[in-house]
């Protein structure tokens, strides 16, 4: 942008630039705001400074009052909610992960017949609406015979989660150049010792990003979770969904502020590991 | 120093190698190779872009796999023994260096690989960026290189791991003209100093008269000429060789004898005495003349051992003047004059008329038709 006198013109745009900002980030502060108010029948109208919601949530404080019966049922239940949502959102994305970068080499370095189509294919389940995958899924799992549990959350997962992470490596091996590799076997590596030692560390900032982007994506699924999770099951999106069923409660911004600060400091790491050069 | 011998290191017998190209048309990089190559020597693959001096290197390497023929490296056929088995080591067009390694990491990579003792390891690198003048750079990373010293590192990777073979695919061409120049009298040397054979790749004419013991001259995958560099200059097997290496004036006519004066008549144009040696008369030949063999005479004098040309340009290169001229029957014909000489007196001008006098053994003959 040329440095001049602001004209109108880019007067107008910078204000456009701050009001698309604006627009993005004011329900996250807002819902963030909230979550410290202590008016806990009408949280748009500010009370004072409070963590009890925190507290709460946790199990720190006795939750008091007649509307937490989500919580009073079973204090402990948001641990087993997290800890679940935890093992999925970890062992999807690192499955995704191994598979998505095998496939993303495979397609980088090896011509087979029907190339094109398959990596058609591998877009797709990127684009197929939730609705239409949880439904698949669901059918799929009961078909055979599979009992809903955490491992068919995993499973799930993974048939999109791949997806994602195949498309990161695989930009991130197209620029890669692939005489690197040549090099080595001149040098005497065999296949192995060049994975390890020239592929894998050139595109690790492109794995790490795609074992994060697949993890945030895990964590917060709702639509394809809800038709694959077994009763016993929850996940944490799917708690808090239930909670809302019984109406917007004050813990819920609190652990909507949590899942904000959780899932921007992972993005963020995402970021800066794909941007940084090596 | 250590000196080229005879002694057959690396022969390459019959090599053959085709692939389609996605136009669905049929390459042939490699049509029927047969190369010996000598222990120490400097051996240069010298061709057009996609002639097959790439490929024939690529192969040697072990990065591609023949059709048909065998490369054998003392007497071990080497087909089957995978790249990184080979005692070959390759210095690559944009030197390949790995980005995530410093410059010890690099060179000393081949070394890790083998499992060479860490202190070995440090001592060997250390004298191999010694030899090529890289140390105190060790903790470099490649991006934080000029290209003349990525050049260096990519040289000392090779050669730290000692192989049999050093191959240069067309390492010189990305840097500049000076530093080129330089480059090209170090590896000459350095190939001296290590007693390593080098097989060098390059489209570059000058580079390989400038490092090589021996040229290949290669055109559509075949070698058409191998030979030293005054062999390759002087007795072009051929027109395209003779026009590949060097400039030169090539006219095609008919050999006459007469009285033991051979003659090689162009048609329409001049008759050129020559020395006859090998060809018969009433024979079709191409024949050569560099344009540093004419003396050149002002005014048009036509007589046995010379041509007359008029000058229509005359371009300035320094120590040089090359004036480039047209016969009588309007052929092009090129001569080389020096500068100072010219201007002592000369006092060339376009559209003077001059005569070239040349040596009857100056002209070369060629087979006319000849590939």
């Amino acid at each position: 942008m040329p440095r001049q006198r602001l004209s109108p013109g880019w007067a107008a745009l910078n204000l456009y630039g701050a009001a698309f900002l604006v627009f993005l980030y004011a329900p996250l502060a807002l819902i963030t705001v909230y979550s410290f108010n202590a008016n806990a029948i009408n949280m748009a109208v500010w009370e004072g400074f409070t963590l009890d919601w925190y507290r709460t949530l946790f199990g720190m404080q006795p939750a008091g009052a007649a509307f937490d019966a989500a919580f009073t049922e079973n204090p402990d239940r948001i641990f087993q909610v997290l800890r679940n949502s935890l093992v999925v959102a970890l062992a999807a994305s690192a499955i995704s992960t191994v598979i998505g970068t095998a496939t993303a080499l495979a397609t980088a370095r090896y011509d087979f017949i029907g190339k094109r189509i398959y990596q058609g294919l591998l877009f797709l389940p990127m684009m197929m609406p939730d609705i239409v995958l949880g439904i698949a899924l669901l059918i799929f799992f009961v078909g055979v015979g599979f009992k809903l549990s955490l491992a068919t959350i995993i499973i799930g997962h993974c048939t999109f989660l791949s997806s994602y992470v195949y498309i990161i490596v695989a930009a991130r091996l197209a620029g890669m150049d692939n005489t690197l590799e040549i090099a080595s076997a001149d040098l005497g590596a065999g296949p192995l010792t060049t994975f390890r030692r020239v592929t894998l560390p050139l595109i690790m900032p492109g794995v790490i990003g795609g074992f994060l982007l697949a993890f945030i994506i895990s964590l917060d699924d709702v639509v394809i979770t809800y038709f694959i999770a077994g009763v016993d099951t929850q996940t944490l999106p799917l708690f808090i969904l239930a909670m809302m069923r019984r109406g917007i409660r004050p813990q819920i911004n609190a652990l909507a502020v949590l899942l904000i600060a959780f899932s921007f400091v992972v993005a963020s790491a995402g970021l800066y590991l794909r941007s940084r050069k090596n | 120093m250590r000196h080229a011998s005879d002694h057959e290191l690396l022969r390459v017998d019959n090599v053959r190698k085709s692939f389609r190209t996605p136009e669905s048309g049929v390459v042939t990089p490699l049509d029927g190779i047969t190369l010996s190559i000598r222990n120490n020597e400097f051996l240069t693959l010298l061709g057009p872009s996609g002639c097959g001096k790439t490929t024939l290197l690529k192969t040697i390497a072990g990065f591609e796999d023949l059709d048909e023929g065998e490369i054998y490296l003392d007497g071990r056929p080497m087909s089957g023994v995978p790249a990184h088995r080979r005692p070959f080591n390759t210095v690559f067009q944009n030197y390949a260096l790995f980005p995530h390694m410093t410059v010890a990491g690099n060179v000393g990579y081949g070394l890790q690989v083998a499992g060479v003792p860490r202190a070995e390891e440090a001592t060997r690198v250390a004298d191999v960026l010694r030899l090529v003048g890289l140390s105190g750079l060790e903790r470099r990373k490649p991006a934080q290189l000029s290209g003349g010293q990525q050049q260096r590192v990519a040289l000392a990777r090779a050669l730290v791991n000692r192989p049999r073979v050093l191959l240069l695919d067309e390492s010189l061409s990305a840097l500049d003209r000076k530093l080129r120049q330089s480059m090209q009298i170090e590896l000459k040397n350095l190939q001296h100093t290590v007693g390593i054979t080098f097989i060098f790749v390059t489209h570059d004419q000058e580079e390989a008269l400038t490092m090589s013991d021996r040229i290949a001259v290669m055109d559509k995958g075949r070698i058409l000429q191998l030979g030293t560099p005054a062999e390759i200059y002087d007795q072009p097997a051929s027109r395209f060789v003779a026009g590949f290496i060097g400039t030169s004036n090539i006219f095609t006519g008919t050999l006459t004898q007469d009285n033991g004066a051979a003659r090689v008549q162009v048609a329409g144009g001049p008759a050129i005495a020559v020395t006859a040696g090998g060809f018969t008369a009433g024979e079709q030949v191409d024949v050569m003349l560099r344009p540093e063999h004419f003396a050149l005479v002002p005014g048009g004098n036509a007589a046995s051992g010379s041509i007359v040309a008029v000058i229509e340009n005359i371009v300035f290169v320094g120590t040089d003047l090359h004036l480039h001229g047209r016969l009588g029957n309007g052929m092009p014909v090129m001569a080389l004059e020096r500068h100072a000489r010219a201007a002592g007196g000369l006092n060339l001008k376009a559209g003077q008329t001059v005569t070239l006098h040349y040596q009857a053994t100056s002209p070369h003959l060629m087979k006319s038709g000849a590939a």
